[in-house]
């Protein structure tokens, strides 16, 4: 993973293009680009591990990340894959736990990775940006839980 | 005046609707562990070309008959029907081997709207063996020149995902397709996650949708596509209870007002979603 600081005015008009952030008061906007940077995941590498401390939030530009699970006996499995649009990583928001999954990229994967501890301090001082992610993030966990329930109930299975 | 034999006769024999038509199996390929693909072609008469989405009854003698999805259709009478093993018949189905018989009456139902869809922007949402009735739709569409075609192609795993083939020819054609499953090693490529999920992801309307699969894949990726502005009266969808008659007389695949192996399978959404929504239906 290489991180680049480089252009913080690239990086503002990439969270205002991005996705999960559209719509968002700009004045938060620019908050989140004070702590945010691009980060390059070459295909096949980690962008985190589980249990791993939740140090950044991706949120996904380019490419596509695998979120896996490594059972015991089997082989790895990717449960669901992040495209770009979206953003992955938010066990921080919930008492700063650490990552549950792992989360490999599956292509050359850009990223713009905001910094999760002073995110935290100005969630902590700013109601309306906390409500802002809170809203947003809930969209997300709102799909996923969808997308698992529907593969809980494994709609393709034999008899159905 | 009642008919004499002779009049009969005269008029030739009657045909009997519900008289299977002999086939013999002209090829099977496996497309899965437990799902084939079976090449039929008429041993005299043949049946009437299905349209894409129509069903015929397929009855193995001696076992019984079920009805399937023509996959596929080609010249002098040939169909394909693609067939998961789960019960009696379409264990023997799937049996089945070149050289053998099987009785094909139909094809009965409706079928996709493919000459209304000419021209405008269509997304065809199949999941796992919903692909079999979806395929000769896409064949079609992707010839008729609509203004855009999405197809997103719904599986357990990659393993599962049908004609593999065809989603590679339809990508050359200009098809925009979009694989996903449900759980996939490292070396997948294509996306993890539901077919409604990647209908949410392309965050786009399209004029005409058609939906094919498990019925609770088919509900979440009609209203997915209704949320992106789809009208409900241009979602299509294809449902199935027990088919048994083929011509609406015996009542058992009877939801609601109508009676799926006539007013259907496929059927419009709006026609369908509070029926859908009553239990035990």
């Amino acid at each position: 993973m290489s991180h680049d600081r480089t252009d913080a005015g690239d990086i503002r008009r990439a969270l205002g293009d991005h996705a999960f952030f559209a719509g968002m008061d700009p004045r938060h906007l620019d908050t989140l680009a004070r702590m945010a940077m691009w980060s390059d995941h070459p295909a096949h590498s980690w962008l985190a591990r589980a249990g791993d401390p939740p140090d950044w939030f991706h949120a996904i530009v380019d490419g596509r990340v695998g979120i896996e699970i490594d059972t015991p006996g089997r082989d790895p499995l990717i449960v669901a894959t992040v495209h770009d649009g979206d953003v992955v990583g938010w066990s921080w928001f919930v008492d700063r736990q650490p990552w549950q999954f792992d989360v490999v990229a599956l292509d050359d994967v850009r990223s713009i990775a905001i910094e999760v501890d002073p995110l935290l301090d100005a969630c902590a001082s700013s109601e309306g940006l906390r409500h802002e992610l809170t809203t947003r993030l809930l969209r997300v966990v709102t799909s996923r839980l969808h997308d698992t329930r529907m593969q809980l109930v494994d709609v393709y299975g034999r008899d159905r | 005046m009642d008919a004499t034999v002779d009049d009969v006769a005269a008029v030739g024999e009657p045909v009997d609707p519900l008289a299977p038509v002999a086939h013999r199996v002209v090829a099977v390929e496996a497309e899965t562990t437990d799902v084939v693909t079976l090449t039929l072609a008429p041993i005299a008469e043949s049946v009437e070309p299905a349209r894409p989405g129509q069903f015929v009854m397929a009855w193995v003698f001696g076992v019984g008959e079920i009805p399937i999805s023509v996959s596929a259709v080609g010249g002098g009478g040939e169909l394909a029907l693609t067939v998961r093993a789960v019960g009696a018949v379409s264990n023997a189905v799937v049996a089945a081997r070149p050289g053998d018989t099987i009785g094909i009456r139909g094809p009965y139902g409706t079928a996709w709207p493919t000459d209304d869809a000419r021209g405008s922007d269509v997304l065809v949402v199949a999941g796992g063996l919903g692909l079999a009735p979806l395929r000769t739709a896409v064949d079609e569409l992707a010839g008729l020149g609509t203004q855009r075609l999405t197809v997103v192609v719904g599986a357990r795993e990659p393993d599962q995902v049908l004609y593999p083939h065809d989603v590679q020819r339809w990508r050359r054609l200009g098809v925009d397709v979009h694989v996903t499953v449900d759980a996939a090693p490292h070396r997948w490529d294509g996306a993890v996650g539901t077919a409604t999920a990647v209908v949410a992801r392309l965050g786009e309307r399209h004029d005409t949708v058609f939906v094919c699969g498990p019925e609770l894949m088919m509900t979440s990726a009609a209203r997915a596509a209704i949320v992106q502005g789809t009208e409900p009266d241009q979602v299509w969808v294809s449902l199935e209870r027990n088919m048994h008659c083929g011509v609406a007389q015996c009542g058992r695949c009877q939801l609601g007002p109508l009676m799926l192996c006539r007013d259907g399978a496929v059927v419009r959404w709006d026609r369908v979603t509070e029926l859908l929504r009553e239990r035990g239906r």
